[in-house]
């Protein structure tokens, strides 16, 4: 039985020309990245697709480049988060009832649970940033400093803004229950 | 918020990021290598533009840059060398902006602004043109109404002058043009009265010549040209020079020399080459000298008149006596500046100026036949020598301004590598992220 490598030696071997380095790397986080992804693109799994593909592009074109100042999983989610960002920057990505009859977006790309429906537009509602900072801290086994070290944010700031986007969450879901 | 509690919220929470599909096929990993394969193969994945500089591509941004900018400065400066009056042109820009100040200026001050030729000689014409429009503002303009005494002369007006007995007194000169107008009333004048007047006591003019000569040899001319003044008799050549080589030399210069003798030193000048044009003009000053000699013996008397009253006022108060020595003070600085006005115009009045211009003999144009027609071959063939020789001005203007580029602005090449190196890290750092 292999010895279990870290990221870091991974990506050091992927960098030295074993492609199935990548691929053991992304065996470990393509479906966190792309459960992330598609959280923070109001459950698109196309667009969740093209941003986790874009983020090996980025491992691929820069994996050479990096300092290891932060662990590869911290960068791997930062690409992450950052693409969603830039593309919700870019093109407005529509909310789940907008996907349904989007003829754009196939039915089996889109997340349709209908119980997150009304969570997904309560945080829709939210910032960015607060979306951000609940998503990833929500996310599967994420610690609070992992996620801010992910927006490169301090841990303080972000259990400050936690705290608020909470906060504005629940009066968000509770003033839709009212009405 | 029943629905929602505290547990749920964030089991929904952690719910929402979670992928509950199956894994695409094939992964993304895999899709992502492929893309990147078909990149640097060249097939470029359009949908996602990504800056990636590499070190050869900014090379060869940099070398089209220098390339392209060579390209212009060469394609601005050509038609300067084709013409062969590049040099010329910079000093005809100057010429104009000296020419511009000094028509407010008087004779002499307008004689020291008058500029040396130091292009290449091809811009001659248009420094005598200019010379003429330099010479032919307001104060030539004011005197060219006047009188006889106090207009200009034209060199035709001025060989029938010079034919006129006693005139001058070195008679006809041999190189004047015949007189090819008639002059009844400007001639009746001449011949009625003497145009120089010798007597300093009856008149005052400031004379000023200018000559346009062509000569065989231009240098010798010029030399000779340089002999004629007199420095015994306080004459000077105010400004010489020559520009061009062998056969393109041209000469500039401006003499000074005495008022009774400018008709002879004329006289010698001619006898330097072939008159092209001679210009003659007088400024009558004899007003403003009567004028100020006026205004000078008033303030004498004054001066006097004030001394007398203070010899006799030893006894007034102490404040008196200081207004009486200021008033004097004041007389005094008025008679000084009197006397340094009328000594300025006694020096203009007893020294004409001479503005001579020496060019070389046009160069014969080459006979040709209109019977023999060029053939066509030997157009062709003389097009091509042309165009060959252009070429290779053109090869040389642009390696010349090539090299001005790169190490004239060798500071700047170096700024831009720096700001090209730090954009490139900064948008790779973005990049990576």
């Amino acid at each position: 039985m292999a010895a279990s490598h870290s990221d870091e030696q991974l990506l050091k071997r992927f960098v030295g020309g074993d492609r199935d380095a990548l691929g053991e790397l992304a065996a470990r986080y393509e479906t966190a990245l792309l459960g992330l992804a598609c959280g923070l693109l109001n459950g698109r799994r196309d667009l969740a697709m093209d941003v986790v593909q874009e983020t090996w592009m980025r491992v691929i074109r820069y994996g050479r480049s990096f300092n290891g100042r932060s662990s590869v999983k911290t960068w791997l989610y930062r690409v992450t988060v950052n693409q969603c960002k830039n593309l919700r920057m870019k093109r407005r990505v529509p909310r789940l009832e907008d996907d349904q009859q989007s003829e754009e977006a196939p039915q089996d790309l889109i997340e349709t649970e209908e119980t997150g429906q009304e969570l997904r537009e309560a945080l829709d509602r939210l910032g960015p940033l607060k979306r951000s900072v609940i998503l990833l801290c929500y996310h599967n086994g994420m610690t609070h400093e992992q996620a801010a070290e992910i927006l490169e944010i301090p841990l303080g700031t972000l259990k400050s803004r936690l705290h608020a986007a909470l906060t504005e969450l629940r009066a968000a879901l509770a003033e839709e229950v009212q009405t | 918020m029943n629905q929602h509690d505290h547990d749920s919220l964030e089991a929904e929470l952690t719910q929402l990021t979670t992928w509950n599909a199956a894994p695409p096929a094939p992964e993304l990993w895999r899709r992502a290598l492929d893309a990147d394969a078909r990149q640097k193969r060249g097939a470029a994945v359009v949908g996602r533009w990504v800056l990636n500089w590499s070190a050869p591509r900014a090379l060869a941004a940099a070398i089209v840059l220098v390339i392209s900018a060579a390209i212009i400065t060469a394609i601005m400066t050509r038609p300067a060398r084709i013409r062969g009056t590049g040099a010329s042109l910079e000093a005809m820009a100057q010429m104009h902006s000296r020419y511009a100040a000094a028509p407010s200026l008087d004779l002499n001050e307008a004689m020291n602004q008058t500029p040396h030729d130091d292009g290449s000689g091809v811009g001659g014409g248009v420094w005598w043109g200019d010379a003429q429009n330099g010479f032919g503002h307001p104060w030539q303009r004011e005197l060219s109404g006047g009188s006889f005494h106090e207009g200009e002369v034209t060199a035709n007006l001025y060989s029938a002058m010079v034919a006129t007995p006693g005139l001058f007194t070195d008679g006809t000169p041999q190189q004047i043009h015949s007189a090819s107008v008639s002059l009844p009333g400007y001639l009746a004048d001449v011949q009625s009265q003497k145009f120089w007047d010798d007597s300093p006591e009856n008149r005052s003019v400031i004379r000023k010549a200018t000559m346009e000569l062509i000569a065989k040899d231009v240098r010798a001319a010029f030399a000779k040209a340089l002999h004629i003044v007199s420095e015994a008799g306080d004459e000077y050549v105010q400004d010489s020079g020559i520009t061009g080589v062998d056969e393109d030399a041209q000469a500039t210069l401006t003499l000074r020399v005495r008022a009774d003798r400018l008709g002879a030193v004329l006289n010698e000048l001619r006898e330097l080459g072939v008159v092209q044009s001679e210009k003659l003009m007088g400024e009558d000053v004899t007003a403003q000298i009567v004028d100020l000699e006026a205004r000078l013996r008033n303030e004498r008397r004054v001066e006097q008149e004030l001394l007398e009253l203070m010899d006799k006022r030893h006894d007034a108060p102490l404040k008196e006596i200081l207004d009486l020595r200021s008033h004097i003070s004041s007389v005094r600085q008025s008679i000084e500046q009197i006397t340094a006005q009328r000594e300025r115009f006694g020096r203009l009045v007893s020294l004409a100026t001479i503005l001579v211009i020496i060019r070389p003999e046009p160069k014969p144009a080459e006979e040709t036949n209109p019977q023999e027609e060029k053939k066509i071959s030997a157009y062709f063939g003389e097009s091509v020598a042309d165009s060959w020789h252009d070429g290779l001005l053109y090869l040389a203007d642009s390696m010349a301004a090539t090299l001005r580029i790169l190490i004239g602005g060798l500071i700047w090449w170096v700024v831009a590598i720096a700001l090209l190196l730090a954009a490139r890290a900064h948008l790779q750092r973005r990049a990576m992220q």
